[in-house]
């Protein structure tokens, strides 16, 4: 195998790539990028088998072949390399040769025929939709996937566009997100699951997307094609609880603050937060006062009052502030509104005159 | 069950070949988390994690798979690779999960019932309990679930209130679809169906309606009993029935009874509600009813003494429902108190919640047992120690003790001035008596009937 290239035309790819290399993993090749000159092009792949990515590179003075050398070796080895600089790279001998003006570096090569192949999409069905609209929807909900492994289908984001609208919730079964993105080409398919971990990696992989992307899936997995870039992962075989069943509709008590002080005040909050990062929220609609108050043994206690536009009745309630801050990440707009349907109720948490995102947290047992 | 086992066994054996054959990275890589989802017609379908395991195992060690396989069973002739999970390893680390996170949970684990099929994934057979009342509608659930649409077609299971009849045919749904992802389940209520036919009646979509249900390889129908009286429901389910049956589609139905004592059900389909297989489930025993109990304890992550169980399974008269009510009481007291309840909280719960306040004379009661065994209530009293009298005033004093609570001395003295340790002794043996004969057992259940 042999090619050249420049180092910038280089670098991005076998960086993303090599991110996407298995760490900690117990077959060694897995932390290994597959190089792979055809033609005229050098496709660098990499893979932890939960997901894998190809990246495309487009380069000269070409001699067929593959190889496959240990990933974070070959990222340093390109990253240090002067900036502006021509690199070829040539197997030899058990060795990758990479030779810019400067010198050489030899990296030993991995077993190549180890290396698994790319899975692809068999007999699914293939939608188009605006990149952005798919990142959006996952970085609003992903965070509430459920970081444990024995629910698969809680340790996922959920997709399901539907008509006009992309719809995508996650939830750890103490808290839930739902994002609602509009489309503008209506496309509707089943619903499908993406792993959280996975999740990243494809958010990642969109970025870079301008237009729109191009997915197709089967029931077991998903992959996406754009300009130089292959990725596919597998996708989580289950079914979403059907949330909607959930979400209260009837509410005690209501209050609107501005999103900053409710951020600013829970932030105070978690520096006084016990073990189960407990806070406390009061809210009395005759005195017109929101109080939030934490407390620690060891370390103190604080109490602060918000003013907000209130609705409904007294009431006392506590909730892990960590969940509360969390909704706020998602959320653009000045203010917020949480609605509380009494005790041991779910909250929610929603922007005001923003129908597009919700976020349902459980309150703790007192 | 036994089949499963075995396919358990053979992987093992082939994986133990397997791993002499590829090395230790790749072999800890690949075949982790693979399993045997069936063997059939000579061909092994193999259950591997995702695409990229199905793919590998499928390009890279498929020889030294099938040889590693027909060393352990000859006739295999070509293998398989499905994606599908191993469902026991989920399951086990599921009841590892601790219950003590201080936020309360979504209430989301009651809505995991898939749209598709309207399956409820809890009912399953790893979670039912086999016993003499249900033996025969298991059985016959296995062998539908063996070959569908050809064993027992249709499939109707009778039984009273909370014997388990919709865990039976959802279980068998559920394992169907395991074995076979392809295959069209469908599970809906007698009512359900009534909805659907009447809405497509209304809005002139019938023919949609008919195509939908006979697209179906399963039709489960809960509740039949429910058609009773409605021709033109029974009339769509015949013709759909039809469709089905000629094509050798499974049909499971449930009822409440007999389809011969359904009443105003037409007689085309009464016969063919019974041309297949007509099983029965009773109310469980007390043996049935203790592992019951044990078993729904574990789904909760729920250490229940043994002693607990057998108190609960004796005390609780009734159904299977029933028994879930106490157990939830039970671990809902347990968690409050934060300790393990002893024989008196559980007593206390049962007798809250189960037995209604009653005020009933000792007379009364006497006479009512006394005419239950045919004998002259006078004879309770007096100091004869005849079996057919010794008997019935044994269940007196246990009805008197346990149902209304009189303590031992005033139960012996309103009983013909007789000792407290009798009545103890009574109490006892009867309780005893309880565990062992189911004949005494119907009888006090009976009895307590015509109290109420």
């Amino acid at each position: 195998m042999k090619c050249t290239a420049t180092r910038e035309q280089l670098i991005e790819p076998v960086s993303r790539t090599e991110r996407m290399t298995g760490k900690n993993h117990t077959l060694p090749i897995l932390s290994c990028v597959h190089l792979e000159v055809k033609g005229n092009k050098l496709s660098i792949t990499a893979t932890n088998l939960e997901v894998g990515i190809t990246h495309t590179v487009d380069i000269s003075n070409t001699k067929e072949g593959s190889v496959a050398v240990s990933g974070s070796t070959f990222s340093h080895v390109v990253s240090a390399l002067q900036s502006g600089s021509t690199v070829t790279l040539e197997s030899q001998e058990g060795y990758l040769l990479v030779t810019s003006s400067e010198g050489q570096a030899k990296i030993s090569l991995q077993e190549v025929e180890e290396f698994p192949a790319l899975p692809t999409v068999e007999g699914g069905v293939e939608v188009t939709m605006p990149a952005k609209a798919l990142v959006t929807a996952i970085t609003s909900v992903s965070y509430c996937a459920s970081g444990s492994t024995i629910k698969p289908e809680l340790s996922s984001v959920y997709l399901h566009p539907d008509g006009g609208t992309l719809i995508a919730a996650s939830t750890d079964s103490f808290r839930l997100a739902e994002k609602r993105v509009p489309l503008k080409n209506a496309v509707t398919t089943d619903p499908f699951l993406v792993p959280a971990k996975s999740a990243g990696d494809l958010v990642k992989a969109l970025e870079v997307a301008e237009d729109t992307v191009t997915i197709s899936m089967n029931e077991h997995q998903l992959s996406l094609s754009l300009p130089n870039i292959y990725m596919t992962l597998r996708l989580v075989n289950g079914s979403f609880p059907d949330y909607s069943q959930i979400i209260p509709k009837d509410f005690m008590a209501e209050a609107t603050m501005l999103r900053y002080d409710f951020e600013r005040v829970l932030k105070k909050a978690a520096i006084f937060s016990d073990q189960f990062n407990q806070t406390t929220i009061t809210i009395k609609p005759k005195k017109k006062e929101l109080t939030v108050h934490t407390e620690h043994s060891n370390v103190g206690e604080t109490t602060d009052t918000i003013s907000a536009a209130l609705e409904g009745s007294a009431l006392t309630i506590s909730f892990n502030h960590h969940y509360l801050i969390d909704a706020l990440h998602s959320i653009q707009g000045d203010s917020i509104t949480l609605q509380f349907a009494g005790q041991s109720q779910p909250a929610i948490v929603r922007p005001v005159g923003d129908a597009s995102f919700f976020y349902l947290v459980m309150p703790m047992n007192r | 069950m036994t089949e499963l086992l075995d396919t358990r066994k053979v992987w093992e054996n082939a994986l133990v070949d397997i791993e002499l054959t590829v090395s230790r990275a790749n072999f800890s890589t690949w075949f982790k988390g693979t399993h045997i989802v069936k063997i059939e017609d000579g061909t092994v379908y193999i259950g591997v994690p995702s695409q990229f395991y199905k793919d590998w195992l499928a390009d890279k060690h498929h020889k030294t798979i099938l040889r590693a396989l027909r060393g352990v069973v000859p006739d295999v002739r070509g293998i398989e690779y499905v994606i599908a999970r191993e469902d026991k390893s989920r399951q086990k680390s599921e009841r590892r999960e601790s219950r003590t996170a201080p936020a309360s949970e979504l209430p989301l684990a009651d809505h995991y019932v898939s749209k598709n099929d309207n399956l409820n994934p809890r009912y399953t057979f790893d979670a039912f309990v086999v016993g003499s009342f249900n033996e025969l509608a298991h059985a016959a659930a296995q062998a539908v679930i063996k070959e569908p649409g050809i064993t027992y077609n249709p499939l109707f299971v009778y039984g009273s209130v909370g014997c388990g009849k919709t865990h039976i045919i959802q279980a068998v749904g559920n394992q169907l679809k395991r074995r076979n992802n392809n295959c069209k389940i469908y599970y809906t209520t007698s009512e359900r169906f009534g909805g659907d036919i009447v809405n497509a009646l209304q809005q002139n979509t019938i023919q949609n309606v008919k195509e939908k249900y006979r697209q179906y390889d399963v039709l489960i129908m809960d509740d039949v009993q429910f058609l009773s009286g409605k021709d033109k429901l029974q009339e769509e389910l015949f013709h759909i029935f039809n469709t089905l049956y000629e094509n050798n589609k499974q049909i499971v139905f449930s009822s409440d009874r007999h389809p011969s004592y359904i009443t105003n059900l037409t007689d085309r389909l009464q016969s063919r509600f019974g041309q297949g297989m007509i099983v029965d489930v009773h109310a469980p025993d007390h043996e049935s009813r203790v592992a019951i109990l044990k078993n729904k304890a574990a789904h909760n992550n729920f250490m229940l003494a043994d002693e607990l169980a057998q108190i609960i399974a004796t005390e609780v008269e009734g159904n299977i429902r029933d028994l879930e009510g106490v157990l939830n009481r039970v671990i809902c007291q347990t968690q409050l108190k934060g300790a393990p309840l002893d024989v008196a909280d559980i007593k206390q719960i049962v007798k809250n919640n189960l037995r209604p306040q009653r005020n009933v004379s000792v007379k009364d009661l006497v006479e009512r047992v006394a005419r239950y065994y045919d004998i002259e209530d006078a004879v309770i009293y007096e100091k004869t120690r005849k079996k057919e009298v010794v008997k019935p005033r044994q269940v007196i004093m246990y009805l008197m003790r346990e149902d209304f609570n009189v303590s031992y001395p005033s139960i012996g003295q309103k009983l013909g001035g007789r000792d407290h340790t009798t009545v103890i002794h009574s109490c006892e043996k009867v309780k005893k008596d309880l565990v062992n004969t189911p004949s005494l057992r119907r009888e006090i259940e009976e009895i307590r009937a015509m109290l109420k």
